[in-house]
């Protein structure tokens, strides 16, 4: 029994321990169209980048959930965008006004937002542009591959240089 | 890595005095080499820059210098060397300022070719200091890392007279960058390199030597 608890708990600590980078996640990554799963942007100025954490292990999956998730909601032609940018912190955002297999096209960002936790929460939520422009430059249904550019737009943006290429995921 | 640098630049200072204590005077001495020229970095700074391909280009070439210092018995060389490079960049949002500072014991032979002519060789191993202090979007960032480096020189001296000498000198230094510490919006971040990047460094200068 002692044994068995020892395994669990060196499982879980294996889990929860922070990753070094393989990448220096201060530089915004390349501009690309290949589902490279890069993400990057500035926000009030500072490089985010996404790659760096692991995000949380799902039980239900059993899969550790990637740290730049894009998952495509068919019926609603959007996007929801979580990235977990840090510890305890997940740059939140969704795309709206997607035309399949269509590029380039030229979409609708809302509701960017910082949240310490990756599933919904209502506390600690830190709004950043509640609009934005996302350019595609790349959207391949088969092999499920998104790329493009995004801004914030309005008086003051927050959000600018932002660039992600990555293969989404896909829910009804 | 540094202890053993240590223990290995004192043995080499034992070593030169006994050289410098055993032997007939006009067979010991001690030479002194400064150079400065340029400096060649063949794997580019992909991975520590800015991936943009003419910058990282750019970045690779700059200024080297070195000086060496040697205790000379006959025709053998026990010595130390320091060696520096650095360059400079700017984008239109980021800039980097690069050093790298490596400094080896090192071993060779200097060889008298004709009366007004000779021909050096040296090698070492060594530590290399890697620092850039660049901007990101007008923020601060620096990084830092250090490696392990193994070195190989090769110059021809055109000798003046009996002390002083022109020295034009080749020289290689090889090293990897396993990782580094990037401090960035009050964070310091461990950032790993699989495969490790090439510090390699090719640099070809001219200088002054000086033997006693």
């Amino acid at each position: 029994m002692k044994k068995i608890g020892l395994i669990i708990c060196v499982l879980i600590s294996f889990y929860s321990c922070r990753k070094n980078s393989f990448v220096d996640p201060t530089i915004l990554p390349e501009a690309t169209t290949s589902g490279a799963g890069t993400f990057g942007c500035l926000i009030d100025g500072w490089v985010y980048t996404g790659g760096r954490y692991s995000d949380y292990w799902d039980w239900v999956s059993a899969e550790e959930q990637p740290s730049i998730n894009f998952c495509y909601y068919k019926a609603k032609d959007s996007m929801v965008v979580r990235v977990k940018t840090g510890e305890g912190e997940y740059l939140k955002f969704s795309i709206h006004n997607i035309v399949s297999n269509l590029k380039p096209q030229t979409c609708q960002l809302r509701h960017a937002r910082f949240e310490p936790n990756a599933q919904a929460s209502t506390d600690g939520i830190i709004p950043l542009d509640s609009l934005g422009e996302v350019y595609i430059t790349e959207l391949n249904d088969s092999l499920h591959i998104i790329s493009g550019t995004f801004r914030g737009i309005g008086t003051n943006p927050r959000i600018k240089e932002g660039r992600f290429d990555v293969v989404y995921r896909t829910a009804q | 890595m540094m202890r053993k640098c240590l223990i290995i630049i004192l043995l080499c200072g034992i070593m030169g005095g006994i050289f410098a204590q055993n032997s007939t005077p006009r067979n010991n001495s001690f030479l002194v080499f400064l150079h400065g020229g340029y400096g060649y970095l063949p794997s580019k700074t992909k991975g520590l820059t800015s991936a943009d391909n003419s910058y990282v280009k750019k970045m690779s070439s700059g200024a080297a210098w070195n000086a060496q210092l040697y205790f000379k018995h006959k025709m053998l060389i026990v010595g130390l060397m320091y060696s520096g490079y650095t360059s400079k960049g700017k984008l239109e949002n980021t800039s980097d300022n690069i050093f790298g500072h490596y400094i080896a014991p090192q071993i060779g032979m200097h060889i008298p070719v004709a009366k007004v002519f000779s021909i050096g060789f040296n090698g070492g191993m060594g530590g290399m200091i890697y620092r850039n202090k660049s901007e990101v979007y007008q923020n601060p960032r620096l990084v830092t890392g250090s490696a392990f480096g193994v070195n190989l020189g090769v110059r021809g001296i055109f000798n003046i007279n009996e002390h002083w000498g022109i020295s034009a000198e080749i020289m290689s230094i090889i090293a990897t960058l396993g990782k580094t510490n990037v401090n960035y919006h009050s964070e310091n971040i461990l950032v790993r390199y699989f495969p490790q990047l090439s510090m390699t460094q090719l640099t070809f200068s001219l200088g002054i030597k000086y033997s006693l």
